[in-house]
């Protein structure tokens, strides 16, 4: 797979990805900001999610950014995760110039005041208790990351270790946050649409070519020891089922052996015939469903296992029944045939990711933060390069007690 | 040179809003819809019959057995399956809503030969083993179990028995005895009238898709052999909107404001639901727009009250869903506890001020223009322009109804919104329903 793109770095830092796709009749504009969840200091958590909202709070010469996002017919949002926020707009591709405007504004003068500030974290803190208190297991990854993490910043969510320290944010701390991190070398900008790539990068150049670098470089993070022992936490209390997530830490996403890490999970539960799924919903029926996934982040992450019990299960037979799939992996070679069946399962996603030109101008943006926008063609290429033994040395290093964090949802007896 | 900030760049003027329409093509038996579109090597190859949970003949029997599909075959078990299905990177979705059920095959061209069958032969020769039944029971009633805690879920459940007459199948809901109930000759029965004994229709979708038409064309009819698919063909493309008003098919439900008291919750789930009709209508383009100003996108009315003015929310919205003799119109939020009340008041002021007063001109221009972007995007790339061709197929209706659509965002005025409003937006005919604490 070959994508086709154009970069190039304007004198500010700003980094410009264009990809031309002559097919749609959409642009999409991404914009990357190099600032997550991992660069707020522990008293000052969700700050970076917080900011995203209030930057959809209006700027210095366009007061409503969501009047003329909509009056272009585009569409937008803008994500925060523990590495990265990301702003994305898609429109009808015409509308490129006044999308470049809009966001250059936004970007570089966005109107902060104590309102919006205030309206922002009741919004936020609603959104807190949506995703996290307000449904059963909500609270499973703000328990999780405290348990697997020690020091290194990925121990709070994206939303912020608490409520207060939304409640107790100062507009003074925000802008402060703002200066830091919103310029022109800490971003990565990304156009995709029926566009002429020199084009389209002069275009660019004339929005954001004036705006000057803020030169800030994020202090080192502490970095994770390794863990020497399992940590476990037994919740009880009024559950519908026992639920059971077990986290293993492994390296990044730039690390060489992240694809293998990301194999072990595809053999574990990518598609019904998937190990876990197979043995221990089909066969065995101890679970009622059971998956695991890695979390992808940009500094060593976390490789999770997690299910609901089937009914009638306890938690106890259901762990002991992971933990011996967990140790076939640790010592045996996965057969030619799981290697094969999920690197077409892999090849399968990586097509069908290319179809929207959001996708692409996401991911170029993605790779190029990571390491550079080339390799997201060498993508299939380095799972290609992973071989079944590869697999098993990472399963063994990664998958063992001493590696784990495990939580438990435990139902009161009544639920049960 | 310094950009000037202070004025919106001129661009050129909105292309023409065009679309691509796929072509029927077969012989004097059977026929397909093939879309050739796009340039990624892949191929989504669709089955979709006009019949759903509403012709159900056992309660959940059709949503059981769609599920039991993907769980083994007469000739392969379900591991041997799956595993074959997986090995060739193939996804293989079966689903079933009120009106339709789908068959979906999304596939890399080169991996066609070997998938295709065996997504073929678990449509036609499913095993219904019982013991994947019961595992796909205990499941669901897992599920059941968990999602029933989720205010939102409670407050949708309640929502849909309240707008539906007693005996609508919508009405009815489902409980974990409901499941359990549920036996293999119940799927095999189901099976026979929602798949077998229905002619589905057949879409094809991908750069290169009228090269595997013929081979596919051959083994659909093959396996269905009993059907007269000439006879049954939905030629889409010569078919005229039915664009006489029509009365509701389901009776106005009766108002009300209900409260689920779950006092565990933080938040208190909201649905407030109207009944609209369906997209034959003539005033339906329309009241999409309406519901798009009321609440269907960031900058519509409800968002900027309810979250951006007082952080009542962190989401609010209002969604139009057609079905075949209505739609419903549903407004929904997951609100501060205690702030229901004040929630209910404003989305209430928001209604009576569409019906009381006309949109302003730039609002207006602006809703309008944000539709013809959307409208443009739902049709960007050959699965949304096949979503969009299904959607439409299940409606009766064809590339008329697009033209309306441009039309509608090209002519209406706000006095015609208006009334519209005025005749379909009422708060006092609204089913509303609240769970959570205190209001």
């Amino acid at each position: 797979m070959k994508t086709g793109f154009t970069k190039k770095i304007l004198p500010n830092g700003l980094t410009v990805l264009v990809h031309p796709d002559p097919d749609t009749r959409m642009g999409s504009l991404n914009i990357m900001v190099k600032v997550g969840s991992r660069d707020e200091d522990p008293e000052h958590t969700g700050f970076a999610h917080l900011f995203e909202h209030l930057m959809f709070s209006g700027s210095q010469h366009i007061p409503s950014y969501d009047q003329v996002a909509q009056s272009m017919g585009a569409e937008n949002n803008a994500f925060t995760s523990n590495d990265l926020t990301d702003y994305y707009l898609t429109f009808p591709a015409h509308q490129l110039e006044v999308a470049l405007w809009l966001e250059r504004d936004r970007m570089g003068h966005p109107v902060i005041d104590q309102n919006a500030l205030d309206t922002q974290k009741s919004v936020v803190i609603e959104e807190f208790k949506q995703r996290y208190l307000n449904q059963p297991y909500g609270d499973a990854w703000l328990e999780l990351r405290n348990l697997a993490y020690t020091v290194h910043p990925y121990r709070w969510a994206t939303i912020g270790k608490e409520l207060a320290h939304i409640e107790k944010a100062t507009l003074e701390v925000v802008l402060d946050f703002k200066n830091r991190f919103y310029a022109p070398d800490r971003m990565i900008l990304a156009v995709s649409g029926p566009y002429e790539s020199e084009h389209v990068v002069e275009t660019v150049q004339r929005w954001f070519g004036d705006w000057a670098p803020s030169g800030y470089q994020a202090g080192p993070r502490p970095q994770e020891p390794v863990q020497n022992g399992i940590r476990r936490l037994d919740k009880h209390g009024s559950f519908p089922a026992p639920a059971l997530y077990m986290a293993f830490h492994m390296p990044g996403r730039g690390d060489a052996a992240y694809q293998a890490c990301d194999l072990i999970t595809d053999v574990l539960s990518r598609g019904q015939s998937s190990r876990l799924f197979r043995d221990l919903v089909m066969d065995r029926g101890l679970f009622s469903d059971l998956n695991a996934y890695v979390t992808g982040d940009m500094d060593p992450g976390l490789l999770v296992v997690s299910g609901h019990c089937a009914p009638g299960v306890e938690v106890d037979r259901a762990e002991n029944a992971v933990w011996e799939s967990l140790e076939r992996l640790r010592h045996e070679e996965i057969t030619d045939f799981e290697r094969d069946k999920s690197l077409h399962q892999i090849e399968s996603s990586l097509v069908f990711a290319r179809l929207q030109g959001l996708n692409m101008a996401m991911n170029l943006c993605y790779f190029e933060y990571l390491s550079r926008a080339e390799d997201y063609d060498l993508e299939l290429d380095r799972y290609r390069a992973v071989t079944p033994t590869m697999i098993r040395e990472q399963a063994f290093t990664i998958l063992q007690p001493s590696n784990a964090s495990v939580l438990r949802y435990i139902p009161s007896d009544h639920e049960s | 040179m310094n950009p000037d900030l202070h004025r919106r760049p001129s661009v050129p003027d909105q292309p023409e809003l065009t679309w691509s329409w796929p072509v029927t093509a077969g012989n004097e038996h059977v026929s397909a819809s093939v879309l050739n579109l796009g340039r990624e090597p892949l191929l989504r190859i669709e089955l979709q019959w006009k019949s759903g949970t509403w012709e159900e003949p056992v309660f959940l029997s059709g949503r059981l057995m769609t599920r039991l599909l993907s769980e083994g075959t007469t000739r392969h078990s379900a591991s041997e399956w799956t595993g074959a299905m997986d090995f060739w990177g193939a996804q293989a979705h079966f689903s079933i809503e009120q009106e339709r059920c789908t068959a979906t095959l999304y596939v890399l061209e080169a991996y066609v030969d070997h998938a295709w069958p065996l997504f073929l032969e678990a449509l036609m020769e499913p095993a219904f083993d019982p013991e994947a039944l019961n595992r796909v029971i205990q499941s669901k009633i897992q599920h059941w179990n968990i999602e029933s805690r989720k205010v939102t879920v409670a407050a949708s459940r309640r929502s849909r028995s309240l707008v539906y007459p007693y005996g609508h199948p919508e009405q009815r809901l489902s409980f974990p005895a409901d499941y359990e109930a549920v036996t293999v000759d119940d799927l095999r029965v189901a099976h026979r009238l929602l798949i077998r004994q229905k002619a589905p229709a057949l879409g094809l979708c991908g750069p290169s898709a009228d090269r595997f038409l013929l081979r596919i064309l051959a083994d659909v009819k093959g396996a269905w052999p009993q059907i007269d698919f000439a006879a049954s063909e939905d030629t889409l493309t010569s078919k005229e909107n039915l664009l006489e008003p029509l009365s509701l098919v389901i009776p106005e439900p009766t108002p009300s404001l209900m409260h689920l008291p779950m006092p565990d919750a933080v938040q208190v789930a909201l649905r407030s639901t109207l009944v609209f009709p369906s997209k034959t209508h003539l005033d339906y383009h329309a009241l999409k727009i309406m519901t798009v100003l009321l609440g269907g996108y960031f900058g519509s009315r409800l968002m900027q009250n309810l979250r951006e003015d007082k952080g009542l929310t962190y989401g609010v919205g209002a969604g139009l869903r057609s079905f075949g003799d209505h739609a419903l119109m549903t407004i929904q939020s997951e609100l501060q506890a205690g702030s229901a009340e004040l929630a209910l008041e404003e989305v209430r002021f928001e209604m009576q001020r569409l019906r009381e007063e006309e949109v302003g001109k730039g609002e207006f221009g602006r809703v309008l223009s944000y539709l013809r972007g959307q409208w443009m995007a739902g049709m960007d790339g050959p699965l949304a322009m096949m979503d969009r061709y299904w959607d439409l197929w299940h409606h009766g209706l064809g590339e008329d109804f697009l033209r309306q659509s441009v039309q509608t965002m090209r002519d209406l005025e706000p006095a015609t919104l208006r009334r519209l409003a005025q005749t379909y937006l009422d708060p006092d005919k609204a089913v509303v329903v609240l769970a959570g604490p205190g209001l």
